[in-house]
């Protein structure tokens, strides 16, 4: 017995001295989370630098008009057809609503209108959307797949989802909790827009990839009418017509036809170049864009420029914006992670917003709805690290942890901590 | 996350073979003891420089070599050594200590202990409606040994570990005193 207590203790004391030893190497804070910030945005090690390419001259013509700006503009999933829309007259089909009612349209810019009718045709859905810039000899028929709206309702859940369950993750974030509501009510409403047997339409801007500056010609903020026409068309539940034929199965039936219904379309000028992120609303509240770039240099309403050349040169406080931000084509942005935010700045009431982001050499959309609880609160929309490769994910919501109080402590620096607060 | 993670299990496995094999033979006669002192604290985190703090205790023996404990320990303030950051760390503990007496003047002893500790963060840069104060709960094991002054009066040296403490270990060193009653 007294053999075994010795041999161990001998174990014990062994064990015990290992254990001392390993425990010598101290751990970096640093090097596991390099890049982090305040808000416990975890990010890659700095991507490194960038080299644009050379600009290229314009070759586009010039948007000027309501009819060039329809041969300039697109719509997702859209036939572009001669004439006007050939509806029948006397149109029958329930009466459409349009939200938001009134749009603005820039440069590499994407909007979305939501098209909701009164009623839903028995047997039916809309199968396709008719538009048509008033006095332009040509119209878009926006095809609208069954599944389709279907589709975005349930990324609009998953990103609501993934945003509530970040917000829980770090209940004291006010920001991450704006952004958890506003993507919850947005989904909500396009369920509602679902469930109303209505249709979402996009819009796309003239020349997503040009790398001219101004397409909509005129200063930052030049802006004209054209005002639009817009009618629904439902088709059967199961088909899809051939909407580029000069008839199709029902085309000249008024009992599928809405009746026509207004929208007032804007063409507002605006910068673009290596970056651009563009806000759109709608109502006519006050909401503002915000970008923080890397190294916490804050562009906004009240700094509208920035050492390494990011501007805001449209500001909009009385409605549906737009709100731009932009790196001109030969400015090459700094490295790092980019925050793009949205705050309601005034208002009473709410409303939907869109942000079009053009960097990376892609685009990507972001939808939300800002109520008036919160005003004055950052609502993240977009945390991505520009350089070389780099991509418009979303490394805020993608990669999200609570930073523990050690890495607040470490990586809490003044410059951020002083942005935020702006 | 918690650095050390697997070390955590070694050291546990370690302190549980001190205690449970029966190497803590020696009989105490005072049922009450009470105890404290000063230690240095390093965080195993680079970035942070080390902080004198203290600690102090109250036990009771349970059997002849072992002891129950409730602490109190202030680690200090942990400094971030490139900026104006700290952080206040303290914790209170329960505690099983196990004695073994070596010969009339020196006796061992190792001690598993279970803390809620408490940071309360001094950054100045934080974010408004950032949090800051932490607190949870962490476990820590210490050996040490005692220079008896009598019989109810020892000095002692300690040499500890802190696990998870919001993530992160500390190590601690520690002179003292205890006075058995």
């Amino acid at each position: 017995m007294k053999k075994n207590n010795s041999a161990l203790r001998t174990l014990a004391v062994a064990v015990s001295a290992a254990f001392l030893l390993s425990a010598c190497d101290e751990v970096s804070l640093k090097e596991q989370y390099a890049g982090d910030d305040c808000a416990g945005a975890f990010t890659p090690t700095d991507p490194g630098t960038v080299v644009l390419p050379p600009d290229s001259p314009d070759t586009t013509t010039p948007v000027v008009d309501a009819t060039t700006l329809s041969a300039a503009i697109s719509f997702l999933q859209a036939v572009r057809v001669s004439g006007a829309i050939p509806t029948p007259g006397a149109e029958a089909a329930p009466a459409i609503t349009i939200n938001p009612s009134s749009i603005r349209i820039t440069d590499n810019s994407q909007v979305e209108f939501d098209v909701v009718p009164d009623s839903i045709v028995a047997g039916h859905y809309i199968g396709a959307v008719f538009f048509q810039f008033d006095g332009v000899g040509e119209h878009f028929i926006s095809v609208i797949g069954e599944a389709d709206l279907a589709a975005v309702l349930a990324a609009e859940n998953a990103a609501a989802a993934e945003a509530e369950a970040a917000a829980a993750a770090s209940p004291a974030d006010a920001q991450l909790a704006a952004m958890a509501a506003s993507l919850t009510a947005q989904a909500a409403a396009t369920a509602a827009v679902l469930a109303a047997g209505g249709v979402r339409v996009t819009l796309i801007g003239p020349d997503p990839d040009a790398s001219v500056d101004a397409l909509i010609q005129g200063a930052s903020g030049d802006a004209f009418a054209a005002p639009a026409t817009v009618q629904a068309f439902w088709v059967p539940t199961g088909t899809q017509p051939d909407f580029t034929a000069a008839t199709w199965a029902g085309s000249t039936d008024p009992a599928l036809w809405s009746p026509p219904a207004a929208l007032a379309t804007e063409a507002v000028a605006v910068g673009s170049g290596s970056f651009q992120a563009t806000l759109t609303w709608d109502q006519p509240v006050d909401v503002d864009l915000h970008l923080t770039e890397p190294d916490g240099t804050h562009v906004y309403y009240g700094s509208r420029t920035s050492d390494s050349g990011a501007q805001l040169d449209v500001d909009d406080t009385d409605g549906f914006g737009p709100e731009n931000i932009f790196y001109p084509a030969d400015v090459v942005p700094p490295s790092g992670l980019f925050q793009v935010d949205v705050v309601y700045y005034a208002g009473s009431v709410e409303t939907g917003y869109t942000v079009t982001i053009n960097a990376c050499n892609s685009s990507r959309t972001f939808r939300g709805i800002l109520t008036t609880a919160n005003p004055g609160v950052q609502v993240p929309v977009l945390d991505f690290n520009f350089g070389p490769a780099c991509t418009l994910d979303n490394v805020l919501t993608g990669a999200l942890d609570e930073p523990s109080v050690w890495e607040q402590a470490l990586l809490c620096t003044e410059s951020i901590a002083t942005a935020r607060e702006n | 996350m918690a650095p050390g993670g697997m070390m955590s299990k070694r050291f546990a496995a370690a302190g549980m073979t001190l205690l449970l094999t029966g190497i803590v033979p020696a009989a105490q006669a005072a049922t009450w003891y009470a105890g404290g002192g000063i230690m240095q604290s390093d965080p195993r985190v680079e970035e942070f420089d080390s902080a004198s703090g203290a600690r102090a205790y109250i036990g009771y023996m349970v059997k002849d070599t072992i002891g129950v404990e409730l602490g109190v320990q202030d680690f200090g303030s942990f400094a971030v050594s490139s900026g104006p950051n700290e952080l206040d760390v303290q914790a209170v503990s329960a505690s099983m200590t196990g004695f073994h007496r070596i010969n009339d003047a020196i006796s061992a002893h190792g001690r598993l202990s279970v803390l809620h500790w408490m940071i309360d963060a001094n950054i100045p840069a934080l974010p408004p409606g950032s949090v800051d104060e932490e607190s949870g709960l962490g476990y820590a094991a210490s050996f040490g040994i005692g220079m008896h002054l009598g019989d109810a009066f020892r000095i002692t040296a300690d040499l500890g570990y802190t696990f998870d403490v919001d993530t992160v270990d500390i190590i601690s060193a520690g002179a003292g005193a205890e006075f058995r009653f």
